[in-house]
């Protein structure tokens, strides 16, 4: 068994976001381990349960949110590259002084640091990248 | 660990979010390699805070290179490698991040 993670910087709009779903879903189904899902820059927007876009970013959004939510995929999402798109938790929201804001990050992401992505890096046997 | 930056400083984000991941991973001991691409490097020539720009990943031990031909006058901290070594960089490099 291999310790797999993956760094997501495809946006919903283009296909590596995608691709990197089927990625996903094919570790889960092996006999390998996924480590961590790292989302950073555009592929935060992954994470954003309010977003609607076109068919192909449509699709790949419900696709990251749904299993994400089902299978407790460890779905890391970069908190600076996040914020800088409108994209937090409930937290981070009432950090900002928007107390009535619930939160934009779809269930399952994880707000975390760029240390996250080190672990990733350093723990896992092989990371791939979609951009 | 080789990042191949094509974003310029100054437009968006993409030079910061890009000099971030790799100043964390050198930050945690990871050696890292930062391979510019001709765009990002025009822009660094005519900034005048080239200098200080590069200065914070040469500052944490990041390596940064970029092709001989593309390098323009000037731009201390970057070294300039021909093809042959930049495609032994890229093969050699345990994991490759396009940014």
């Amino acid at each position: 068994m291999i310790k797999v993670s993956l760094l997501v910087t495809a946006g919903p709009q283009r296909p590596g976001a995608l691709t990197a779903l089927h990625t996903a879903q094919a570790v889960a189904r092996s006999s390998h381990q996924l480590y961590r899902i790292f989302f950073y820059g555009d592929g935060v927007h992954l994470a954003n349960r309010l977003a609607r876009r076109g068919d192909l970013a449509c699709d790949a959004q419900r696709g990251w949110q749904t299993l994400v939510a089902e299978h407790g995929w460890p779905a890391s999402v970069c908190v600076g590259a996040a914020l800088k798109r409108g994209i937090s938790d409930s937290e981070e929201a009432r950090r900002a002084g928007l107390n009535d804001v619930s939160g934009t990050l779809a269930d399952g992401f994880t707000l975390v640091g760029l240390g996250d992505w080190v672990d990733a890096l350093t723990q896992s046997d092989r990371v791939v990248h979609f951009g | 660990m080789l990042y191949l930056v094509r974003h310029a400083p100054g437009r968006g984000g993409g030079w910061r979010e890009s000099v971030d991941m790799a100043l964390t991973g050198a930050a945690f001991g990871v050696t890292t390699l930062v391979w510019f691409e001709a765009a990002p490097l025009k822009v660094l020539a005519r900034r005048a805070d080239h200098g200080d720009l590069l200065a914070e990943l040469t500052g944490f031990g990041v390596r940064c290179v970029a092709r001989r031909d593309d390098l323009p006058a000037g731009l201390d901290g970057i070294e300039g490698l021909d093809d042959s070594a930049l495609h032994g960089l890229r093969h050699s490099a345990a994991q490759l991040v396009i940014l």
